[in-house]
């Protein structure tokens, strides 16, 4: 096992090799066939997906290991950058996620993208995300983690506007990047403001630069030394790259437009990792977030806000992919309302098992949209359950664990409500109980009207191959009992609780066992349950009394609120439009006609006293001469003068 | 290493443009091309051997060669003149990177350039001699004439091979350097006419003008000699507001040119900026840091707001020109080794990204004849290899962690917010360094906006007949990318070569 400690960096560096193994062999045409591509890709994942479950086996037997190997890369003056790989129990377990799910997702595309003519583009950029995403979570220290985080940010662009001829994805891309430039810009001021208010404590302790592991004390120096203010002014730079690579409002509009990928992508980048790398990022630099008290309530409401707008935008969209899109941003939300409540586990929990249910929900409705020719709007579905029935019992599940109805997510969702719970937060708590009735509600609305009911749709449909249908078996395993094993129940055979693996501090012991909570969260996602069924699914449908009707007439500019998704996107095209181009505009006129008016005119009435000027030069050397001569002696005076002076 | 002789170096590019000027060489096409490709080659491998061999922990100049006359006397003994070149840390890498681009620029010549070319050719040849005079000359007054004698070719090749208002671009740029240029000369005529004064030697030597040091000369008449000096680099750069040759000489010259122009030229303002203003008067940049640094985020952001509204392909890559030339400015202002050192790495970085932006505008105005934004669209799909260059370029020139781009402006950025420059001034480092980070947001959004506006979306159905690279371009932006990736991933490669001639910079600067 010390092996795969040691070798860690073979998880990332596998990826890369075969990128460029890839991207050279598309270059010189060395190979046509797909499945050279595909094995090079999920060979490599496979691997590390392998030593990833040692390394969290050797991380649960020693779990106070924490092992960092460290390369020089720039080195240049007082700084020094490395890059390197730190293995503790986060990384491990964040490796098995990222590995297994990723492994899962390859398999899936290769059914979803056979016809596409990118084959190899895309494994390409898959396998570059891999590379990247795995570097990010080995990082050893903020600078590498900047690094990495922007490289995933490329792949993310890369994959998104992979249909780059459709003008949308071609439109989605560029926003998804610039959105996340905001959340890198404000990370990067950050960054280098904690660098510079502990510079003394890194060149001093001869650390590597912002390493991770030494963060806490580097940071309480920079807060001696910066004062409060400029602390939170900090450590709010380096909030923004979370907030916009977790799309957590206000930077939240990239996520739904980043559904013009294809579908797997939007499973693997924009459901289960890269947009969890937001949180696990808070993970990482909570030390330094923790010395700020104001910080942490800005998390809190940022996660809350958005948790709850999230969710009220999901339930009335139509478009399936969207809907799950808002389900995502809503539970990133809630991983970093728990965050900031300084519910470090129960947060990270919620990623683990949102990343495998969500990541089957993905594929689960790419392998609708699959087998319909396209379609995405849910109005045009339905009844879909007896021709696939694997797909829909599987969408079924991670509707269940989503909702927080006994499967995974029930126990991480629990987590972060009892730690609410204890801590007091009760408007917080009203407010995350209200989303999870609206989860169940919008999660189950969608499985009754993808598959429930009768067909509405015209689209010749045709069964997804089984290389789609066997990872969404397999995602179903982890999506339904991750939650349950690590819950703490399983620890008379040996299986601990998630939070006396990864915790911070100190392990925290359960001393408040209520089923108040429980119950509570239970009945309020079954009733989710029922509004979802008495609306939309035919069984029930006797019960309800044009409800439905009733809502949209007396609650219409919510309706309208919720279906415009809260005009963030009109009042963002707005700013870029009254805003930043005519600002840009502005000064572009500035520049060509006042500057560079001011310089022709010059040039102008230059060419007027030349013609002056010229009456001079009449070909007489002597008047050369004489000229040359009082001005060298002109020159020579004024010079003079200003010695003396 | 008798064979590495700057000479042989600076002058062959002048000898074999008279042989190809002359009337015995055959006056065809191919074979003029391929005898200057030719030779830019071979001068491309022998300024890599001065590299090979030059040792970057001597900080002095390296190489050094004096040109007598017959009777064993300097070139104008009375006045000091002398016909003197050497290597130190910052010029080698600007040797090689001129030898670099122009070697790449006559490779891409074959499609722009398609009357004249023995002038074409010869004329390039010269300006090679021009830019490796500038890097070299150990002497003040030689200096000022190789500035000088760039202006010649790039007039010529501006206004003869240009497109669109030609001559007025090219009459513009030569009038707006030889401003500069005389505001320099009065520095070096008074800076020459102090070191007599206070020594009773003429002499233009850089060596004994920046190590003199200059403590008898007044403050008024050393900030004047600065200034001079700055205002010709200030055009040079280009700083706002002297910059409004740059868009109007980019748009109308020849696409190879526009490449020599952004790749080197451009580069003279940085290298003049650290070779005089910084090491002659080390005392006088401390004062006037916080001009730089105001300056310099003007640049950036201020040229990056412009390419954000540009509507023109050509005119968008020439603002985000001007706004990386920007960096340059925030490093060197940052007076620390590590923001010199960005500085010099951004001069690196841009001249590659910048030459291959614009190739590849001129690969595109070549299928198209046009460089209007809204009528390009979806070349994505006929141009696929073209794509992936452009793809490359732009999120190196928008600064991707791993290309070349990024490295500079970290380590520019490190420098300037660690840097006390500003000390006593209103404004603090960190603030400005905060402020100019907001660019990489407009330099990505302009940026992405451009490979959208070009390759991505819809394709109007008359571009369905462009063709893709040819293998001239394909092997150029290839020569180009190794770099971008190469230094990139291992920028210490470069930086050891000027870090102890950086440090040393920075230690005078202390004193």
């Amino acid at each position: 096992m010390e092996f795969f400690i040691n070798n860690v960096w073979i998880i990332p560096a596998l990826p890369l090799w075969s990128f460029l193994l890839i991207l050279f062999g598309r270059i010189f045409n060395v190979y046509e066939n797909k499945y050279i591509s595909l094995a090079l890709t999920a060979g490599s994942t496979f691997i590390g997906f392998i030593s990833s479950i040692f390394i969290l086996f050797y991380c649960i037997n020693n779990p106070e290991t924490s092992t960092q190997y460290n390369i020089l890369w720039l080195d240049t003056g007082n700084l020094k950058f490395s890059i390197g790989w730190l293995v503790d129990n986060l990384a491990a377990m964040m490796l098995v996620v990222v590995t297994s799910i990723s492994l899962l997702i390859q398999i899936y595309s290769h059914g979803y993208m056979e016809q596409d003519k990118g084959y190899h583009r895309f494994f390409a950029y898959l396998v570059l995300f891999n590379f990247s995403m795995l570097a990010l979570v080995l990082s050893t220290n903020l600078f590498q983690t900047y690094i990495f985080w922007e490289l995933v940010g490329v792949s993310s662009y890369l994959l998104i506007g992979f249909w780059f001829y459709k003008p949308s994805a071609a439109q989605a891309a560029k926003k998804a990047f610039i959105i996340n430039r905001i959340g890198d810009c404000g990370l990067l001021v950050g960054t280098l403001a904690l660098l510079f208010y502990s510079l003394n404590w890194w060149t001093s302790s001869q650390n590597i630069l912002l390493e991770f592991a030494t963060l806490g004390q580097a940071g309480s120096l920079a807060l001696a030394n910066a004062g409060p203010v400029l602390f939170g002014l900090l450590a709010l730079g380096l909030l923004f790259g979370p907030i916009a690579k977790s799309a957590q409002i206000p930077l939240h509009t990239w996520l739904a437009d980043a559904m013009e990928g294809p579908t797997p992508i939007s499973a693997l980048i924009h459901a289960a990792t890269m947009v969890a790398a937001g949180v696990y990022l808070i993970a990482r630099l909570y030390p330094v977030f923790e010395l700020s008290p104001q910080i942490m309530t800005i998390m809190v409401w940022v996660g809350a806000i958005t948790a709850f707008i999230a969710a009220t935008i999901a339930i009335t969209q139509t478009d399936i992919k969207k809907c799950l899109a808002y389900s995502t941003c809503s539970q990133l939300g809630y991983m970093v309302l728990a965050m900031g409540v300084g519910a470090y586990s129960a947060g990270l929990f919620h990623l683990i098992t949102h990343a495998y249910f969500k990541a089957m929900l993905f594929l689960c409705s790419g392998a609708v949209i699959h087998s319909l020719a396209d379609q995405q709007n849910m109005k045009y579905m339905g009844g879909l359950r007896k021709k696939i029935p694997i797909v829909a019992y599987t969408y079924l599940i991670g509707t269940l664990a989503i909702a927080g109805l006994f499967l995974s997510g029930f126990w991480s969702k629990e987590a972060i409500l009892l730690s609410l719970y204890i801590q007091g937060k009760n408007l917080l708590l009203i407010i995350a109980l209200i989303t999870a009735f609206m989860t169940a509600y919008y999660m189950f609305r969608s499985y009754f009207m993808v598959f429930e009911g009768e067909y509405r749709g015209h689209a010749h449909f045709h069964k997804p191959s089984k290389i789609m249908t066997v990872p969404l078996i397999i995602l179903a395993v982890p999506s339904a009992l991750i939650g349950f094993i690590f819950s703490g129940s399983l620890k008379s055979i040996g299986i601990g609780s998630f939070d006396s693996f990864i915790f911070y501090g100190h392990a925290l012991h359960e001393a408040h066992v209520s089923l108040f909570l429980p119950i509570c969260s239970l009945i309020i996602a079954t009733l989710g349950f029922l509004l979802a069924g008495i609306i939309y699914w035919d069984k029930l449908k006797s019960l309800y009394c044009n409800c439905f009707k009733l809502v949209e007439k007396y609650f219409s500019p919510l309706y309208k609120l919720s279906t415009n998704k809260w005009y963030f996107d009109d009042f963002n095209n707005l700013l870029i439009k009254y805003l930043i181009l005519p600002i840009s505009e502005l000064i572009s006129i500035f520049d060509k006609y006042v500057i560079d008016g001011f310089i022709n005119l010059c040039g102008i009435s230059t060419l007027y006293k030349g013609k002056a000027v010229s009456l001079l030069q009449n070909g007489n050397i002597q008047t050369y001469l004489v000229t040359a001569l009082l001005s060298f002696i002109a020159i020579i005076t004024v010079v003079f003068l200003i010695y003396i002076i | 290493m008798e064979f590495l002789s700057l000479n042989i170096l600076i002058f062959a590019p002048l000898i074999v443009a008279g042989i190809i000027l002359s009337p015995l060489f055959p006056n065809d096409e191919i074979i003029v091309r391929r005898f200057a490709k030719g030779f830019s080659g071979i001068l491309f491998i022998y300024s890599i051997l001065f590299m090979i061999f030059f040792k970057p922990y001597n900080t002095g100049y390296q190489f050094k060669e004096t040109i007598k006359l017959f009777s064993n006397t300097n070139w104008i003994e009375p006045l000091g003149i002398s016909l003197s070149f050497g290597l130190d840390g910052i010029s080698v890498m600007l040797v090689v990177l001129t030898t670099f681009l122009v070697m790449l620029a006559l490779i891409a010549s074959k499609k722009s350039i398609t009357t004249k070319h023995k002038l074409y050719y010869s004329l390039i040849l010269v300006l090679t001699t021009a830019i490796l005079g500038i890097v070299t000359s150990r002497d003040l007054f030689l200096f000022f004439l190789f500035w000088e004698l760039e202006l010649i070719p790039m007039y010529f090749l501006i206004s003869i091979w240009g497109t669109g208002k030609k001559e007025y671009s090219a009459m513009k740029f030569v009038l707006y350097t030889f401003f500069g240029s005389l505001f320099m000369l009065g520095g070096i005529l008074l800076l020459n006419y102090f070191h007599f004064l206070n020594t009773g030697i003429y002499t233009f030597s850089i060596e004994a003008l920046t190590y003199s040091r200059h403590y008898d000369i007044p403050f008024i008449v050393k900030a004047l000699i600065f200034l001079g000096f700055f205002i010709a680099f200030a055009v040079k750069l280009p700083i706002v507001p002297l910059h409004t040759w740059l868009p109007n000489a980019h748009v109308d010259a020849p696409t190879p040119v526009s490449m020599l122009l952004a790749g080197i030229l451009l580069k003279m303002g940085g290298y003049g900026l650290i070779r005089f203003n910084t090491q002659m008067f080390p005392e006088m940049i401390k004062i006037f840091a916080p001009m730089l640094i105001v300056l310099g985020v003007i640049n950036i952001i201020y040229a990056a707001f412009i390419a954000l509204a540009q509507k023109d392909l050509k005119l968008l890559i020439a603002y985000s020109s001007i706004s990386h030339m920007g960096f340059v400015l925030l490093g060197l202002g940052a007076l620390n080794t590590i923001g010199i050192t960005g500085a010099m790495f951004q001069m690196l970085a841009h001249a590659l990204i910048s030459a291959g932006l614009f190739l590849i505008v001129g690969v595109i105005y070549l299928r198209t004849k046009t460089r209007i934004f809204s009528h390009l669209g979806g070349l994505g799909q006929v141009m696929p290899k073209a794509f992936y260059f452009t793809m490359l370029l732009a999120l190196a020139s928008l600064g991707l962690p791993l290309l070349v781009g990024f490295a500079a402006e970290v380590m520019i950025f490190y420098g300037a917010f660690t840097s006390n420059s500003l000390d006593g001034f209103i404004l603090s480092n960190q603030f400005m360094t905060a402020l100019a980070a907001i660019s990489i947001i407009i330099t990505a959004a302009y940026l992405l906006w451009m490979l959208q506006k070009i390759f991505m979306g819809n394709m109007f159905e008359k571009w369905q007949k462009a063709y893709d690279l040819t293998p001239q371009e394909a092997i150029a932006l290839t020569f180009l990318s190794i770099p971008i990736v190469l230094f990139g991933l291992y920028p210490e490669g470069v930086t050891s070569l000027f870090l102890p001639f950086v440090d040393n910079l920075v230690s005078n600067l202390a004193l």
